[in-house]
C-alpha cells in the first residue's frame, strides 16, 4: 500500500510541472516564388533623398510608366537603367499632370531603386504616325543592344540603341491595329516585349475593347520586329464577375502588360505577366497571371490574389518588374500621395519580409 | 486494496481534467522501449506505455511499476534543401501502472504522460498558403496525458479503456469607453476578459487476447481528438479628438481548429514462443481523411461615424473572409515491426514475477514503421508540406533484477534511439502564377531518450 502512494504522489509531481511556451518554430526558409504579393518600400530602402515609395516623382514632367532594365544582365548586381515616359512643356507652357507623355527619359540607379536626380531625353515624337506622343515603354536586352518599344498614337513603335542612349527607330508602327477579330479597329497601347529561350520574341499589349474596358492582346515575333498576333482572343481578358468572398479584383479591365521570364524551384520555365487591373467597383491593383512554358500555348492563370497596391488606394498601373535571386522589386505608376491625383513611379518588394541591400546612394 | 485502488483512480482522473492534449505518443512514442521497437506493442506493451498503446494490457503488468523518462527529437526539415527550423521535441515521459485484484478478478490502473519541457502548449494560426510541416511543426510541444482501467475477465481475455484530455479554448475581450487623442492618459475605457477552457475528452479502448503459448494479438481504438480556438474581440467607444467625439465599433471574431489527432485502430500480434525472445507487428488504421484545416476563420469590421464633411479620412474595406479549402487528407495503414531479445548476461538466478532470471539482463530492441504520407499532392493554394516517414529505432539497456530484498521485482534503464528519414517529396503547383510556387521537401529526424523504471 505504502509503494502504491509513493508511486501516486510521484505521478502527482510529474503533472504538476509548468513552464514559460518556447517560441515556435518551422517558419524558417519557407519557399517563395518571389512574385508577389508586393509590399510598398519604406524610407530606408531608398536613397538619392527619394521618398518612398516613390523612386521616381517629378511635378514638372509627371514622369511615370516605368521600363526597367539589369544593366548588365546579371541578375546579382543591382545597377538597373530605367525608361520612362514624360509630359514635355508644348509651345513654352508646363503640362499638366492628366497630359500624355511626349517623350521617354532615361534615368540610371545603382542600387536598383534610387533613381537619379537629372535625366536624359533618348526618344522624342518624331514620325507622323507617333502623332506627337509616346510613351509606355517597355525595354530589354537584345544581341548587346537596347531595344525600346513603345506606345504611340498609330500603334506600337521599336527604337533600338547600341548604347542605351541613342536610340534608332525601325520603320513603324511595328504592331498597328488589327482592323478585325476581337480587336477591332483598336490601337494596341502599353507593349510589354519579353525574348524566350528559343530566342524569339512574346509581346502583350492592351486593347480598349469598350471606352470603359481593356483586355490584353498577345503577339510572336521571330527577331523582335515582325510580329504576328497570337490566338483569336485576348491572351487575358477581365475577369468574370463573381458573388461571395472569392470576388475577382480584375472582372473590369486588364492592361498594361508586363512579360517576364522565371524559374521555378524545380527547374520549370515559367512566363509571367503582371498587368494592371480594375474591378468592376473601380478598384485598381496590380495582378499576375502566368504560364508554364512546357505548354506555351496554354492560357494563363491568375494569381490567387492581387499582388500590389490593396493597402492603399492609389491606383496602381503600368507594372514593371525586376528579378533578382532573392527578391523581386516592382514598379508602378500609381498617385504619388492618397490626397493627389498627380502620378509617381513607386516602388514595391517581394517577399515581403526580403530585405534589400542598402541603398546607393544614401 | 479496493479502496486503494480506486482512490488514486479518481484522483488521476481530476487531475487529468486540467491538462491538455496528446500527439506526442503518436510522433515520437511514448517511453523507450515502445520506441525502440517502433510502438509495435498494441499486443506487448504491460508497462506505462500501455495508456497509450493498449490500456488492456496494463492488466499483465507484473506489479506495481514507476517509469520515468526523457526523450529528445531533433528535426531536421527542409524545403528546397533549407532547414526550416522545425522546433525539437523534448520533454518528461513517465507514468505509473498498479495491479491488483478487483473480487478476485484481475485489475489495474495506469497513468501515462509526457510533459514537453519548453511549455505546456503552442497553438498557430497560419494562413492555408503558407507553407508549415503539418505533421510535426506543432504535435509534439503538447502534453499528453491518459487514465486508464484494465481488466482480466477471462485468463485469455484483458480488457482495458480510459481516457486522455484536451483543453478547449473560448475567449472574449471587450473594450468600451472613450480614447482621448490629445490626451490619452484621460481615457476612460472599460476592459472584460472572459475566457473558457473547456477540457475535451477522447476515448482509448483496447483489448488484449492470449494465444495460448504463442503471445498475444492486440486490439485497440483511440479516439478523434482536436482542440477548438475561438476568439471574439469587441471594440466600442468614442474617439474623442479636441472634443469631437467619433463613435467607433470594431468587432473580431475568430475561429480555429488546432491539434487534430486522428482516430486511430490497430491490430497488433506479439510472438513470444521463444525465450528471451519478442516479435511484434501492428497495422495501425488512421483516420487522417477527416482532417480538419488549421486555418482561421476571421471575420472583422470596422465602423467609424464620422462628423459631416470629413474627407480626410478613408476607412479600409472589411477584410474578405477567408475561403478555406478542403485539405483533403487521406486515410493510411501504418505498419510497425519490432523484435525485442533478451541477453541474460550475469549473476545468480532469482526467481522474479514467478519466472527466473538472472541478476542482469541486457535487452537488444529494433524496430521499424512506415508511415505513408497523408497530405495530398499540395498543387493548389495550400501547403500542408508532408512526405513519406521511414523510422528506424534501436535500444537497449540494463535490468537488475530483485537487486535487494525490498526490491523483489526489477529496475530497468531503458535508452533507444530513432532515426527517420523523409525522402524528397516534389510538389509541382497547377498555377504558374503560384505565390509559393514548385518545391521540394525531404528531411530527418534524430531521437534519443532514456526511461528508468521501477517494478515492485
Amino acid at each position: 500500500m505504502r509503494r502504491l502512494h509513493a508511486a501516486f504522489a510521484a505521478a502527482l509531481a510529474l503533472t504538476a510541472c509548468a513552464t514559460i511556451p518556447e517560441p515556435g518554430g518551422g517558419g524558417e526558409n519557407l519557399p517563395s516564388a518571389v512574385a508577389g504579393p508586393f509590399r510598398a518600400i519604406v524610407q530606408v530602402e531608398i536613397g538619392n533623398l527619394r521618398v518612398a515609395p516613390n523612386a521616381l516623382e517629378d511635378d514638372d514632367e509627371f514622369v511615370r510608366d516605368p521600363a526597367v532594365i539589369d544593366r548588365d544582365g546579371d541578375p546579382s548586381t543591382l545597377e538597373v537603367v530605367g525608361y520612362f515616359g514624360v509630359a514635355v512643356a508644348q509651345g513654352g507652357i508646363k503640362p499638366a499632370k492628366t497630359d500624355p507623355t511626349r517623350a521617354i527619359r532615361r534615368y540610371g540607379a545603382l542600387d536598383g531603386r534610387s533613381f537619379d536626380r537629372s535625366a536624359e531625353v533618348v526618344l522624342e515624337p518624331t514620325e507622323a504616325w507617333e502623332g506627337g506622343v509616346l510613351g509606355q515603354p517597355s525595354a530589354l536586352l537584345a544581341g548587346g543592344e537596347t531595344w525600346l518599344y513603345y506606345a504611340a498614337a498609330g500603334g506600337i513603335g521599336l527604337a533600338k540603341s547600341a548604347d542605351g542612349h541613342a536610340f534608332t527607330r525601325a520603320a513603324g508602327p511595328i504592331l498597328g491595329a488589327a482592323m478585325g477579330g476581337w480587336e477591332g479597329t483598336a490601337v494596341p497601347a502599353s507593349p510589354g516585349v519579353v525574348r524566350l529561350a528559343d530566342g524569339s520574341f512574346r509581346m502583350f499589349y492592351e486593347v480598349a475593347i469598350t471606352a470603359d474596358t481593356t483586355a490584353i492582346g498577345e503577339a510572336s515575333s521571330p527577331d523582335g520586329v515582325t510580329w504576328t498576333r497570337v490566338g483569336s482572343g485576348p491572351a487575358l481578358a477581365p475577369a468574370a464577375t463573381r458573388d461571395g468572398v472569392d470576388q475577382p479584383y480584375d472582372d473590369a479591365a486588364v492592361g498594361s502588360p508586363f512579360p517576364v521570364l522565371a524559374t521555378s524551384a524545380n527547374g520549370r520555365a515559367i512566363l509571367r505577366v503582371y498587368y494592371g487591373a480594375r474591378d468592376h467597383l473601380g478598384a485598381a491593383v496590380i495582378g499576375l497571371a502566368a504560364r508554364y512554358q512546357e505548354a506555351p500555348s496554354s492560357p494563363l492563370q491568375r494569381a490567387p490574389a492581387a499582388v500590389f497596391g490593396t493597402s492603399k488606394p492609389l491606383s496602381p498601373r503600368e507594372p514593371c518588374a525586376l528579378l533578382y535571386p532573392d527578391f523581386t522589386l516592382l514598379f508602378a505608376t500609381q498617385k504619388a500621395a492618397s490626397n493627389t491625383d498627380r502620378p509617381a513611379v513607386a516602388a514595391a518588394l517581394a517577399p515581403a519580409l526580403a530585405t534589400l541591400p542598402p541603398p546607393d546612394p544614401m | 486494496m479496493r479502496t486503494a485502488l480506486l482512490l488514486p483512480a479518481l484522483a488521476a482522473l481530476l487531475v487529468a481534467s486540467i491538462a491538455a492534449r496528446a500527439n506526442e505518443a503518436d510522433a515520437y512514442g511514448l517511453g523507450s522501449r515502445a520506441a525502440a521497437l517502433g510502438g509495435a506493442v498494441a499486443a506487448d506493451a504491460t508497462d506505462f506505455s500501455g495508456n497509450y498503446y493498449n490500456p488492456a494490457a496494463l492488466v499483465g503488468a507484473p506489479g506495481v511499476s514507476l517509469s520515468i523518462g526523457y526523450i529528445h527529437v531533433e528535426n531536421h526539415l527542409r524545403i528546397d534543401d533549407r532547414d526550416n527550423a522545425v522546433a525539437p521535441a523534448h520533454g518528461l515521459v513517465g507514468g505509473l501502472v498498479a495491479p491488483g485484484k478487483l473480487f478476485g478478478v484481475p485489475f489495474a490502473f495506469g497513468i501515462g504522460t509526457y510533459l514537453p519541457d519548453a511549455g505546456l502548449s503552442r497553438i498557430k494560426a497560419l494562413r492555408q498558403e503558407t507553407p508549415r510541416w503539418a505533421l510535426y511543426d506543432e504535435r509534439a510541444s503538447i502534453v499528453f496525458l491518459a487514465a486508464n482501467l484494465a481488466v482480466r475477465p477471462l485468463p485469455w481475455l484483458d480488457l482495458g479503456g480510459g481516457v486522455a484530455f484536451l483543453a478547449a479554448t473560448k475567449g472574449r475581450f471587450a473594450i468600451s469607453g472613450t480614447a482621448d487623442v490629445l490626451h490619452p492618459y484621460d481615457s476612460q475605457l472599460r476592459h472584460e476578459v472572459d475566457a473558457d477552457l473547456t477540457s475535451i475528452r477522447y476515448p482509448l479502448i483496447g483489448a488484449r487476447i492470449k494465444i495460448g503459448e504463442l503471445g498475444y494479438l492486440g486490439l485497440v481504438y483511440r479516439g478523434e481528438t482536436k482542440i477548438k480556438l475561438s476568439i471574439d474581440a469587441n471594440l466600442l467607444g468614442n474617439v474623442d479628438f479636441a472634443g469631437v467625439q467619433i463613435p467607433l465599433l470594431y468587432n473580431l471574431a475568430s475561429r480555429t481548429v488546432d491539434a487534430f489527432l486522428p482516430q486511430q485502430v490497430v491490430l497488433g500480434a506479439s510472438f513470444q514462443k521463444i525465450a528471451h525472445l519478442r516479435v511484434n507487428f501492428d497495422l495501425t488504421f488512421v483516420n487522417w481523411a477527416a482532417y480538419e484545416s488549421p486555418t482561421a476563420l476571421t471575420n472583422a469590421h470596422l465602423a467609424l461615424d464620422l462628423p459631416p464633411g470629413t474627407t480626410l479620412i478613408k476607412l479600409p474595406a472589411d477584410p474578405k473572409p477567408t475561403l478555406v479549402l478542403a485539405p483533403r487528407f487521406e486515410n493510411r495503414f501504418v505498419p510497425r515491426l519490432g523484435v525485442e531479445y533478451t541477453l541474460p548476461l550475469a549473476g545468480a538466478v532469482r526467481r522474479v514475477h514467478e519466472e527466473d532470471h538472472r541478476l542482469f539482463e541486457i535487452p537488444l530492441r529494433a524496430g521499424y514503421v512506415f508511415e505513408r504520407s497523408p497530405v495530398p499532392p499540395q498543387v493548389g493554394v495550400t501547403n500542408f508540406v508532408d512526405a513519406d516517414r521511414h523510422t528506424l529505432s534501436l535500444g537497449t539497456g540494463l535490468v537488475v533484477n530483485a537487486p535487494f530484498a525490498e526490491m523483489p521485482g526489477h529496475i530497468a534503464l531503458d535508452v533507444h534511439g530513432q532515426l527517420s528519414v523523409l525522402p524528397e517529396r516534389v510538389t509541382h503547383k497547377d498555377n504558374a502564377a503560384d505565390f509559393v510556387g514548385d518545391y521540394r521537401a525531404s528531411g530527418t529526424m534524430l531521437g534519443l531518450g532514456s526511461t528508468l523504471s521501477a517494478v515492485f
